[in-house]
């Protein structure tokens, strides 16, 4: 007497994977511009896929922090700022994705429909990600015509007041 | 078909949950059992079932996001370049990201519609279930797990979901359970709704219950059941060990004055000149009664993903009382279990709903274990009140352990005629498995140089074949 039962498979869905690694993908092509850095930015998508098939949420923070990593050493090494934006954000939107994924996978699993949840989540990621991009670029350009670095380091000091009194 | 039910009972799904309401329903009649069923059919999809808040919880995805804003900081000021300053903005924003969005208040309904609330075992259910958002805001992530009674498998498809729902939107998802035997109600569906960030999440059950009633026919064409022989009571239709009328020639005699003519053998008179009565073989009305060992220590299998021996044993009662009830005789049905359990002896169409309705939904006989221990002779006590004289009893058991083994012993001593049905539960991997194996069949042996008939039957074999492989070596 025996009956294939499904059993419940928690592993995160390809359509995870598929938006976890297409950002990543992006972060390596925007910091294409210095080959080291696009190399390890390859290295840490390697690090996301393997991460996100096999469920480690370890694995996926250490990939995005890598990849964060390559984007920062690009624009050290004088990238243009638009490309430094584009991967910075699209870091963050791999690692949600990411991380997502596994969360999705262990609560309802491979096998049900989670294509359309996991897109919204992303896109909504992506969109956020893009406001941050054109509001940090904005601000450089209107702060680049006196002290550039100081105007953009107080920018970022209000912001993160602003996000700890948010937070509290 | 749908049936809906309010919820009273929000917690989460416990183990065993579906089971404690079975003693409930085994205590209506057959009768009420069949009208709420069909009440049950006829109702529609009414009252919009609550949507009962359990918890909020944060999921701190977000936290320590910040440290890529501290390392582009870092990097920026130690190279003195702008593009990583800028892009530790992403670190801070998203740290604040979380804390911006809140989830929706859930206001859902659920509908779940069982292909099929009456299926027979084994059969494959369909469960459709339709989630529908009524409230005003969306549900940008909405991950949902139906309640699914713990002792049924699913076979097809998935019993969760996931839904991205706006305002008046639903979704549907469907999946396939395999029906066991007994009484299940599904239990509330839970529905985990995230806001956009993923930085809170609502859990939710959403009170829709639903019930599924599975009940075994009885087999059409059942296998003959081996009875004992058994002195003459009432005519009926089992072959009596003794010569009187009937069809079956049994055996001849002398003729005694007295013997009716017509069972004279005359062609052996024109022979040889003497007088011959031809006996037939007398046929007879048997009361059997069918006793199940369903003790806590009686569900046994071979392997966890077999059928246990109570399990099996319920199945071959099934096939039993079709065949014994089809061959004319009153069936009744009983347990070896710390409850009482007895359905009196009978036949007819009635008696048959009652015994039908007994066999799938008595909580004695229910595949999962009972909490309590058995008083066995307290238990065989009870049965031998129950049973009048000249019953037959027909018991089902492993015989796993000596105790019931006795029993039988004492019983059959006592004039009741025994059979025994014995479900094999052992498994030959390990040495105590096989020291186990060893010990029954002692048992069996045992009873069977006490005149005793046991059919062993194999866990991979149909009870019929069991019954025609014993009989080869079994006079009645």
């Amino acid at each position: 007497m025996n009956v294939d039962y499904e059993t419940f498979d928690d592993s995160p869905s390809p359509t995870g994977l598929v938006l976890t690694v297409v950002p990543a993908v992006v972060v390596a092509l925007a910091s294409a511009t210095f080959l080291p850095a696009a190399a390890v930015a390859l290295l840490a998508v390697l690090v996301l896929t393997v991460g996100v098939r096999n469920a480690s949420r370890s694995l996926v923070t250490l990939g995005a922090v890598v990849l964060f990593g390559a984007v920062l050493v690009a624009g050290a090494s004088d990238a243009p700022l638009p490309f430094v934006l584009i991967g910075a954000g699209a870091t963050v939107v791999a690692w949600d994705a990411g991380t997502n994924a596994i969360t999705v996978g262990r609560q309802i699993g491979a096998a049900a429909e989670t294509r359309r949840l996991q897109l919204v989540h992303s896109l909504a990621t992506t969109g956020v990600a893009a406001v941050v991009g054109a509001v940090g670029y904005g601000a450089f350009r209107l702060a680049s015509g006196g002290q550039p670095t100081a105007g953009v380091a107080l920018l970022l000091l209000a912001v993160l007041l602003f996000s700890y009194l948010l937070d509290g | 078909m749908t049936t809906n039910e309010r919820s009273t009972d929000d917690e989460h799904r416990r183990p065993g949950a579906a089971d404690s309401t079975e003693p409930r329903q085994s205590s209506d009649t057959a009768d009420q059992r069949d009208g709420r069923g069909a009440t049950d059919a006829d109702a529609s999809a009414v009252n919009a079932a609550d949507t009962v808040t359990v918890e909020d919880r944060h999921t701190e995805r977000w936290y320590g996001i910040g440290v890529l804003a501290l390392l582009g900081l870092g990097v920026g000021v130690l190279t003195d370049t702008a593009a990583p300053l800028l892009a530790s903005g992403f670190g801070l924003a998203f740290a604040g990201y979380g804390a911006l969005t809140s989830p929706p208040p859930l206001d859902l309904t659920v509908e779940r519609t069982i292909g099929d609330p009456t299926p027979e075992p084994g059969d494959y259910v369909e469960v459709t279930v339709t989630v529908t958002n009524d409230g005003e805001r969306s549900v940008p992530d909405l991950r949902l797990i139906d309640g699914v009674p713990d002792r049924l498998g699913v076979v097809e498809e998935t019993p969760r979901h996931g839904a991205v729902l706006g305002p008046g939107d639903s979704t549907t998802f469907a999946y396939a359970v395999r029906a066991e035997r007994g009484a299940f109600e599904f239990d509330g569906l839970t529905a985990v709704a995230r806001d956009v960030s993923g930085a809170t999440e609502r859990v939710a059950v959403v009170g829709e219950r639903s019930s599924l009633r599975c009940v075994a026919r009885f087999p059409t064409d059942p296998p003959p059941f081996p009875l004992r022989a058994q002195t003459v009571q009432h005519t009926g239709r089992y072959p009596g060990d003794a010569g009187g009328a009937g069809v079956e020639f049994y055996a001849t005699r002398e003729y005694r004055r007295g013997d009716p003519l017509s069972r004279v053998d005359w062609n052996r008179t024109a022979r040889t000149g003497d007088l011959t009565t031809v006996d037939f073989r007398v046929e007879q009305t048997v009361r059997v009664a069918l006793v199940f060992d369903t003790r806590r220590s009686a569900h046994l299998a071979p392997s966890p993903h077999e059928p246990s021996a109570v399990e099996r044993a319920v199945a071959g009662g099934t096939t039993a009382y079709a065949s014994l009830t089809r061959a004319g005789h009153d069936v009744g049905l009983g347990a070896v279990a710390p409850v009482d359990c007895w359905l009196a002896p009978g036949r007819g169409d009635t008696h048959r709903e009652e015994a039908r309705h007994f066999l799938a939904t008595h909580p004695v006989l229910s595949p999962t274990p009972p909490a309590d221990d058995t008083n066995v002779y307290r238990a065989t006590q009870r049965l031998k009140r129950r049973l009048t004289a000249e019953t037959q009893v027909v018991l089902f058991s492993p015989l796993h352990d000596d105790l019931l083994a006795d029993t039988v012993v004492r019983l059959d001593a006592h004039g009741y005629a025994v059979v025994v049905v014995s479900p094999n539960p052992t498994a030959t991997d390990t040495t105590g498995h096989l020291v186990a194996r060893g010990e029954r069949r002692l048992r069996i042996a045992d009873l069977r140089s006490r005149g005793i008939p046991v059919i062993d039957w194999h866990p991979d074999e149909d009870l019929g074949h069991a019954l025609v492989r014993t009989r080869r070596r079994w006079s009645p």
